[in-house]
């Protein structure tokens, strides 16, 4: 907590030759907010900054961003307000306030986020930036991020005759007297008391929990509010109770999973470099539910969409005089899941949805480092078979295994349908059939080398244009609408 | 005594006096009585500033019914509202005013005073204006703005204007009868004159402050004069305070002697250096100290630049031999 004691109590000069640099009555202000309330109540203009804070503006300059990241940004905004090494300055950054090890990941992803009650006191807390709390945990206000009147979003920049916490519509959400006279007003110790409480928690469980993340995956950040689940005791100061933007959610525990027995990963190392490959040795034990589910999307479509060898290839049956006649389509003999070169189950990692392959080696990658010892690793076999032999001794190896199935199947199913839907608008007639980009992020709880439990998050793609183009998506669904008005 | 004791410290300590307590009787006074100004005025080196910082860092006084600001009023030429309020905000110590028109610099600093009032909890605010002999008659005009500008906001200003007597330029005090009466009735229905100490009295109660009231180290409750004279203190009883007869008849000798009259105020300047000369170069350099004598006396009376003062102060020409 921030212990100095206000220096508008003495005879002193105001910090730093500033009206509103003195933030003893606020608990853990971010950064821009210290900077953001400065700027109003000393009336600084965008040509002032950067004699003011030492930070050189330019085009639509981020101040939520630059007073985030550590840099010389950061450390200018906070020598300019003598708050260098003190608890605020400590806690401007992201990973104090993130329960799970982002492993750096924080992109620009975020806009800027208020508490209008706050916001009048010039008052912004870098854990309104956090997408799993939706509400102010003093004011139990709804957290917004456009302007109620207009619809634009709060600026963290500035334009031209902009300023913070105001609307380019004129709304100004700053209440000059608030910020100064009745800034007692403020709950800081309710707030003091909440944000500490939830800061301990979090560093808590920032060492144990780890984020995998694909590489391009854009909006990671929408699985957060699923993957990170409040403690009971915070009630609902946090979230609302009637949050509606949960993603697909898939969990297990090592309690629940039963350990595999050797050679389990075995069959598993040619999707650890799916990365590379078009064509990968799949364990023998997922054929049958991949087939199944490669029989289910397709049972979704009209007898006439297929051709009868393509019917057969899922593993379907029908009279040929059924079938489409036209001549299949070459692609469609690859989809399937099969034994169809020598003797080991194959896939064609086409039809699985690329990041969930990517997350599948990111697993490997973190199993090997933070679940097996070193030296099983030691071993004069190539990697890949002292790692799935070391994983053989791992005793949290069932949630593992089940976490790699998890993703290869429902990888299958969704990179499937949108493989087909090229050829099938048919597929969009069914919501449940219709193909969308799922993509995945894995949190994974580990406590002492061992894998207690693990979430995998399904969001959908912000655009899915590099898979279905979205011309193709339009005419597909309006050819589906027309067969069915025909029917 | 320690090198870094508040007593060899410039501006180290200051004590509360009499003058001080009369000067706040007439403030709580007058903010009682509902004016929003008074005048204090009186000569160089009376101790007003220490009294204005005693005053500004010592909220007590107060009993929390108020903020409290102090403002140095640089001095200037230019008669805008811009250069008015860009020395109101530089004299408070605000930086960076240099690009704003008279508006933005007036709005900063009353969000500067909302904000120290927000931060006392109070809805008051007792700003000491010093030098205020430098504000020219048509900047009062301003402060009236401001004055209206805290009402607005639900905030009683009262603005305590410390002005010396014997400078040259416009003297507030002469020019009243010309002002407006809205600024007449706002700031100027009360005045005070500050003195030094006025007799025997008041400089009793001045060097027991040296004796009980004052502490160095924090907490240790050892005062500048026991920690000066630690054995006469401690064994014979020794208080500085109990010598006040004596330092008082030495002093009206000197004053006879150089041909002044003999009772007049003791400015707290040469109050402060014949007390600093005592206990630092008398009391804390001889270990065998058991009280001061007349030629003890005499001599931090003439270090201290005592008759120096007293010669400009009531304009006489200095004469070399008896500084």
């Amino acid at each position: 907590m921030n212990s100095r004691t206000s220096r508008a109590l003495f005879d002193a000069p105001p910090v730093q030759g500033l009206v509103g640099a003195d933030i003893s009555a606020l608990p853990f202000p971010s950064g821009f907010s210290c900077l953001a309330r400065t700027m109003r109540l000393n009336g600084f203009h965008k040509s002032d900054v950067f004699a003011v804070f030492g930070i050189r503006v330019t085009q639509g300059l981020n101040f939520l961003q630059l007073s985030q990241r550590p840099g010389p940004g950061q450390t200018a905004l906070a020598k300019s307000l003598d708050l260098e090494g003190t608890a605020v300055y400590r806690v401007w950054s992201i990973p104090p306030w993130s329960p799970i090890d982002l492993q750096g990941h924080w992109d620009n992803w975020q806009s800027l986020r208020l508490c209008t009650s706050c916001a009048r006191y010039g008052y912004h807390c870098t854990l309104f930036q956090m997408p799993w709390v939706d509400r102010c945990p003093w004011h139990g206000d709804g957290l917004i991020s456009v302007c109620r009147r207009c619809l634009r979003p709060f600026a963290a920049s500035l334009a031209a005759g902009e300023a913070f916490f105001r609307c380019a519509c004129g709304l100004d959400l700053f209440d000059r007297r608030r910020a100064t006279i009745d800034l007692q007003t403020f709950p800081k110790a309710l707030a003091a008391a909440r944000i500490e409480t939830y800061l301990a928690w979090a560093a808590a469980e920032a060492p144990s929990r780890r984020l995998v993340l694909p590489s391009t995956c854009d909006g990671w950040f929408s699985a957060l509010p699923a993957l990170v689940r409040l403690p009971q005791r915070f009630g609902g100061a946090f979230q609302f109770p009637e949050r509606s933007h949960r993603p697909h959610l898939w969990k297990a525990v090592s309690s629940m999973a039963h350990a595999p027995g050797d050679g389990a990963f075995a069959g598993w190392m040619d999707i650890r470099k799916g990365h590379s490959i078009q064509l990968a040795k799949l364990p023998d034990a997922l054929r049958k539910p991949l087939r199944h589910i490669g029989g289910q999307i397709v049972r979704a479509c009209p007898p006439k969409a297929l051709t009868h060898d393509e019917w057969a290839a899922f593993g379907v049956a029908l009279p040929r005089t059924d079938c489409k006649e036209a001549a299949g389509r070459s692609e469609f003999v690859f989809l399937p899941v099969g034994r169809r070169i020598g003797h080991g189950t194959w896939i064609y990692l086409v039809a699985v949805i690329r990041e969930a392959i990517e997350l599948c080696s990111h697993i490997f990658d973190v199993a090997e480092q933070h679940l097996v010892e070193g030296a099983l690793m030691a071993t004069p076999l190539a990697p890949n078979i002292a790692l799935s032999r070391a994983l053989d001794r791992v005793p949290s190896r069932g949630v593992v295994l089940r976490l790699l199935e998890h993703l290869l199947c429902r990888g299958y199913a969704g990179g499937l349908r949108i493989v087909l839907a090229r050829q099938l608008p048919e597929l969009y007639v069914h919501a449940k059939t219709s193909p969308a980009s799922w993509l995945p992020v894995v949190e994974m709880r580990i406590v002492d080398r061992q894998l207690t439990e693990v979430r995998a998050a399904w969001i959908k793609r912000r655009n899915m244009d590099t898979d279905v183009p979205s011309t193709a998506r339009v005419s597909a669904r309006r050819r589906a609408r027309r067969i069915q008005r025909r029917r | 005594m320690s090198p870094d004791h508040p007593l060899l410290m410039p501006n180290g300590y200051r004590i509360y006096t009499k003058p001080i307590e009369r000067a706040i009787n007439v403030i709580l006074f007058n903010i009682d009585a509902d004016h929003h100004g008074v005048d204090i005025e009186g000569r160089g080196r009376d101790g007003k500033t220490q009294c204005a910082q005693f005053l500004a860092n010592d909220r007590e006084w107060l009993n929390g019914r108020g903020a409290i600001a102090r403002v140095i009023v640089p001095k200037g030429s230019g008669k805008t509202d811009a250069t008015f309020y860009g020395k109101l905000c530089r004299g408070i110590g605000l930086k960076y005013s240099e690009r704003m028109s008279g508006d933005e610099r007036r709005e900063r600093f009353i969000n500067l005073l909302l904000e120290r009032c927000g931060a006392a909890g109070a809805r008051l605010m007792v700003l000491f204006l010093d030098e205020a002999q430098r504000i020219q008659r048509d900047e009062l005009e301003y402060l009236v703005d401001l004055d209206n500008a805290m009402e607005n906001q639900n905030v009683r200003l009262f603005i305590v204007f410390i002005r010396q007597s014997d400078v040259s330029g416009p003297n507030v005090r002469t020019a009243q009868a010309d002002f407006p009466s809205h600024i007449t009735g706002r700031f100027f229905m009360a005045s005070h004159r500050f003195t030094g100490l006025l007799d025997a009295a008041d400089v009793h109660h001045a060097l027991g402050r040296y004796d009980d009231k004052t502490e160095w180290p924090e907490g240790s409750e050892v005062s500048y004069t026991h920690a000066s004279a630690p054995r006469a203190f401690e064994k014979d009883g020794y208080r500085l305070s109990h010598q006040t007869e004596m330092i008082m008849s030495v002093v009206r000798e000197i004053r006879k002697e150089a041909g002044l009259k003999v009772e007049a105020d003791w400015p707290m300047k040469t109050f402060c250096g014949t007390v600093k000369y005592l206990l630092c170069d008398v009391a804390a350099t001889n270990p065998d100290f058991v009280s001061f004598t007349d030629e003890h006396i005499r001599r931090a009376l003439r270090a201290s630049g005592y008759l120096t003062l007293e010669y400009v102060r009531a304009n006489l020409i200095l004469d070399p031999e008896a500084a």
